[in-house]
């Protein structure tokens, strides 16, 4: 019996029947008796690794999937399938064959919760005999921090999110208020209202982030939010009639004025430490600068003025307009929402934007969470609709947009639905599709884990309950920044070393989780972004510049890194997960744990004899150093780990 | 070749057939295809003054008006041109130097603008275009048979359509080089070909069945990071390997260590380095010491030890330096002592190879606020930039979905510009 209590409380128990015993693998027994010795992989005798001690308590609840509905999801899922399966055979197109329940086990965990599956976790899922194990690890899986934590990632690339967007605007609390609302499953409508209509500081209301990101940028955040939330570009038009589609540059303005009121700087009318300049004169250093920003700090807010106007700008060229006009508010869909001359512009244009009659909010949310799960959305790209655009499978985009209505914008169930269907279920499409035709779903296509899935598996390989290893609370900092009018100069000071004291204080926690200067918690609970130099960044996480400019693309230097980077060999330290589970397996299962931990799957007999050889020869030829005679083991776990296998997602 | 080339040569040979089942030859191969082609050993040094760099308080002063704010001007080698009073040395070298003064574009945000510049496209959602690295590494192939062509200190545009076979080799910080090129000290003797050979195996599975130019293209790159962890300059990475006087020249500041690194790398055969210096934004209080003056001054270093380094070695006829930004900054100064966004005009700069230094081009009216002569655009500047490295800028590329790209669009190159 060997670590249940982990394993218990992160897999469901029903998928646990099987397992219960132990981890004996009923792997074919070797020929010649595998080696015993010290249990030492490597010769380090005490882990250098952190976050070695009990996990701390989960201080959030994760919202679970609605148990009472699972006939609907089964229905929904079939109508989807029907809808594929008749499209791929009008185009003569044979569907991909069912995934193997080691392809499902391994890329379901990575779909939902960020990373591979343990070994154990994988072994249970084989064992479990019931019919609808696949269902139940779905359900499972959307119930786990996990789910929050990987879908944290994917809006961040989306958002651009940035922790300091300046040394004036601090903008966690935003991203710490996202990773809350995909905790609770907020509903997606509410979410994006709250966005765009949010007043006040970001630590107090932190969904004000949306517009603080664009400080100062009232146009560009408009083209972001049409184009994020409605799939659709007029950035063009922001300067002159869109070239390819129909939308003007009066359009633009007309659905610029509904913002026009929009501020995201206090004037110094409204918030003024009068006392700075006097308390500046006693400090110096970093708590001198922490003290010329905080004014500025605390004016970092958004508040509208309801009755300013927008303009023509004063460069307008064309004829249906002059410069210097003031712009009516107009939408470009649907129905103009009604306004009276005090009410909040900003607000009319919000609740236009989610609305269920907006023919593109629930699109477009549908064809992005499709292409989340298949790797193609049903619209490419997602974020660029057009009047003459045509989904690849209309009957299928009509359906999903009908379903994201109907379960008013419930991001969980929505996904649980698409990870229902046979079609997400079928084995990927190994070979090249053409971009320009359209994709009809056979199966979901191979993709490339993105870099934050292979930093959270890498974690998963080494540490136990990562999803317990949270980024510290930030209140002590925004105590610190928080400042009001009329504070002394020794007020003020204070607050400058607090500010001071608050940021050593997290660099101090940031270093107790880390390995070799590298903190080690989950991609969703590292600063946003990561420095350039940083594992994430140089396997493709974005710097948050540009709206999804995550990627998946190889390199050399991140092969370098997968060779010879100081993270990549914290798996081989003593006390790593996988080094634990093949130190205490028995002998003769720890080629097969090995397996399991890092493919999510048992050796083939050619894979497993090689193994072996392996094993056996480090063995012979170091059988008089305890050190190093068990080397085969550290050499086979690398191995695995550097082949494109476990890169990509079957 | 020496006995220890041999073995090395062998050894590599050796990993990567057992680690790939294919032979390490092909990128030896594409070093003849590139040396066939004329054996052009031009190259480009990109400086990327990235946040937009002030034109008016840099290469376009105009002294005596408003819009010159808190800069002063100071004369240069050119008769009668004059720079920001921060860039010193340069303005003592600028008979080496061309000046375009006409830069324009239409886009007054950081991120198109940045693009644009770097790929001579807008950007837009249907495809990725490829940063001039990419473009050159295509184009004219490598020089030295194991050192990446074409490296990116501090940030860049990346392959785009190319692919990640003809990605830059990404620096962070250019003090330390590139990372994890040494294998971890507990490895015993011949056990890191033992893994890769391991790993080969265990990935025959995997590669037998999935056959897309995403996974195939892992071939290349694994025959890459083999054939460089192997060569023997690999020191080039390390700029702490250059005396101490040397490395004082350049600066202590992260973007004269980047032109350090370049001028390094630019002696051992790559083909192609970009070092983004940020940043340029300056909306706020512009003079304050660690804003324009410091960016100037890191520029200052930077680019002068590196023309005059470059000289030296008798590499600056092969190689070309650009300084280039996305952008100008406004003649006016505005509440909070800063200057914002000014895509209307703007300048970039070019020296070595191919070009006619000792000359300024194009000129912006009288406060620097529109382009008066000359009008250049982005696409005008790659065009000259590919010309003065000999390359055909008519040729077109097809991306993976069949559309034809050139490498500067449809910009012209600047004639008076080339030597």
């Amino acid at each position: 019996m060997l670590h249940l209590r982990p394993f218990l409380t992160r897999c469901c128990a029903v998928l646990l029947i099987a397992a219960l015993g132990s981890y004996v693998l009923s792997a074919a027994p070797p020929k010649k008796p595998v080696p015993k010795a010290k249990p030492v992989l490597q010769k380090a005798p005490k882990s250098k690794l952190p976050n070695q001690g009990p996990p701390p308590k989960l201080n959030f609840h994760i919202a679970p999937v609605n148990p009472l509905i699972k006939e609907q999801v089964r229905q929904s899922a079939a109508h989807i399938d029907e809808l594929i399966d008749a499209r791929l055979t009008s185009e003569g197109i044979k569907p991909n064959p069912e995934s193997t329940d080691e392809q499902f086990v391994r890329r379901i965990y990575l779909e939902i919760s960020g990373t591979i599956p343990t070994g154990r976790e994988t072994f249970a899922f084989f064992e479990a005999s019931r019919e609808d194990k696949r269902e139940v690890l779905i359900d499972h899986l959307l119930n786990q921090p996990g789910y929050a934590s990987h879908f944290f990632n994917y809006w961040a690339d989306i958002l651009r999110l940035v922790d300091k967007p300046s040394n004036v605007t601090y903008l966690r609390p935003y991203a710490d208020w996202l990773k809350g609302q995909l905790r609770r499953n907020a509903p997606y409508d509410k979410m994006v209202h709250a966005m765009l209509t949010a007043q006040g500081k970001s630590w107090v209301t932190p969904a004000v982030g949306y517009k603080l990101r664009d400080r100062g940028m009232p146009l560009d955040n408009l083209n972001n939010t049409v184009r994020v939330f409605m799939g659709t570009r007029i950035g063009c038009a922001q300067c002159h009639d869109h070239p390819f589609d129909n939308w003007t540059q009066k359009e633009f303005y007309e659905l610029a004025a509904f913002e026009a009121g929009v501020r995201t700087v206090l004037p110094r009318t409204r918030f003024k430490l009068d006392e700075s300049a006097n308390a500046q004169k006693n400090v110096t250093g970093a708590v001198l600068s922490r003290l010329r920003q905080l004014e500025r700090y605390n004016r970092e807010q958004v508040f509208e003025v309801v009755n300013a106007r927008l303009k023509f700008p004063h460069d307008y060229a064309y004829a249906d307009a002059k410069p210097g006009e003031i712009v009516q508010p107009n939408v470009i869909f649907g129905e103009k929402p009604p306004l009276s001359a005090n009410s909040s512009r900003r607000t009319a244009f919000a609740d236009w934007l989610v609305a269920t009659e907006n023919p593109r909010f629930a699109k477009t949310i549908a064809n992005r969470l499709w292409k989340r799960a298949f790797g193609v959305g049903l619209i490419e790209p997602v974020d660029d609709i057009r009047d003459d655009t045509t989904a690849s499978n209309p009957e299928l985009m009509k359906f999903l947009t009908d379903e994201m209505v109907r379960l008013k914008f419930n991001l969980k169930e929505f996904q649980r639905i698409i990870y229902h269907t046979r079609s997400y279920q079928r084995q990927v499409t190994y070979t090249d599709y053409d971009r320009n035709k359209p994709y009809h779903f056979q199966g979901p296509v191979l993709r490339r884990m993105t870099a934050e899935q292979i930093w959270d598996s890498l974690l998963t390989l080494t540490l136990k309950h990562t999803d317990h290893f949270l980024r510290p609370s930030d209140k002590p900092y925004v105590t610190a920044i928080n400042a009001v009018q009329g504070m002394t100069a020794s007020q003020l000071v204070e607050k400058a070393n607090a500010i001071v004291k608050a940021e050593g204080d997290r660099r101090a926690l940031d270093r107790k989780q880390a390995y070799k200067g590298v903190t080690l918690r989950r991609a969703s609970e590292l600063p946003q972004p990561l420095p350039e130099g940083h594992f994430l960044r140089q396997f493709g996480q974005s710097d948050r510049n540009i709206i999804s400019a995550g990627t998946t693309d190889g390199t050399v230097p991140q092969l370098l890194t997968l060779f010879n980077g100081p993270v990549t060999h914290m798996m081989l330290e003593a006390g790593s997960v996988i080094n634990e589970e093949a130190v205490n397996a028995q002998p003769s299962a720890r080629i097969d744990v090995i397996f399991l931990s890092i493919l999510g799957r048992r050796p083939t007999a050619g894979e497993r004899q090689i193994a072996y050889q392996e094993i056996r020869d480090n063995f012979q030829k170091y059988k008089d150093d305890p050190n190093k005679r068990l080397a085969g083991y550290g050499n086979i776990i690398w191995a695995l780990f550097n082949t494109r296998e476990f890169l990509f997602i079957q | 070749m020496s006995r220890t080339d041999l073995d090395r040569r062998q050894l590599m040979e050796t990993m990567a057939r057992s680690l790939l089942g294919v032979s390490i030859l092909p990128a030896f191969g594409s070093l003849a295809a590139a040396q066939a082609t004329g054996g052009k050993t031009r190259r480009l040094i990109y400086l990327f003054m990235h946040g937009a760099m002030s034109h008016i308080d840099t290469f376009d002063p105009k002294p005596g008006t408003k819009a010159q704010g808190p800069t002063k001007t100071i004369k240069t080698k050119i008769p009668g041109i004059q720079f920001g009073e921060y860039l010193p040395k340069l303005a003592g070298m600028a008979n080496q130097l061309a000046v375009i003064r006409s830069m324009n574009t239409a886009t007054g945000a950081h991120g198109p603008g940045q693009y644009l510049m770097r790929t001579s496209y807008k950007q837009i959602a249907t495809t990725r275009h490829p940063g001039m690295g990419s473009w050159l590494q295509k184009l004219m192939g490598r020089i030295h048979p194991d050192l990446p062509p074409s490296v990116q200190v501090g940030g860049g545009e990346g392959p785009g359509y190319l692919g990640a076979k003809f990605a830059p080799v990404p620096i962070g910080d250019p003090a330390k080089g590139l990372q994890n090129i040494r294998q971890p000290s507990y490895l015993l003797e011949g056990q890191f070909a033992q893994r890769m050979k391991l790993a080969g195996k265990f990935d025959q599975t995997f590669r037998s069945r999935a056959t897309t130019a995403e996974v195939l293209g892992y071939d290349d790159l694994y025959r890459e990071a083999i054939s460089l962890l192997n060569s023997k300059d690999l020191a080039a990475f390390d700029i702490t390997k250059e005396p101490k006087a040397q490395q004082d020249k350049y600066g202590s500041s992260r973007f004269g260590k980047g032109c350090l690194l370049a001028s390094r790398l630019m002696q051992h055969g790559v083909r192609y380095v970009e070092v983004t210096h940020r940043s340029w934004d300056m909306h706020r209080e512009l003079a304050s010491t660690n804003n324009l003056p410091t960016r100037c001054r890191d520029l200052d270093n930077g680019l002068s030890a590196l023309l005059t380094d470059l000289k030296s070695k008798g590499l600056l006829d092969e190689t070309l330096v650009v300084v280039a930004t996305e952008f100008g900054r406004k003649p006016n100064i505005n509440q909070n002592a800063g200057r914002d966004h000014h895509p209307a005009a703007f300048s970039c700069v070019l020296a070595g190879a191919g070009i006619r230094g000792g000359q300024v081009y194009g000129e912006t009216d009288k406060e620097a606020f529109y382009v008066a002569d000359k009008d250049a655009t982005p696409q005008d500047l790659n065009a000259t930039i590919a010309t003065a490295l000999g390359l055909s800028i008519d040729k077109p590329i097809h991306s993976p979905d069949g559309r034809p790209f050139t490498i500067a669009d449809k910009g012209k190159p600047i004639k008076e510009l080339l030597a």
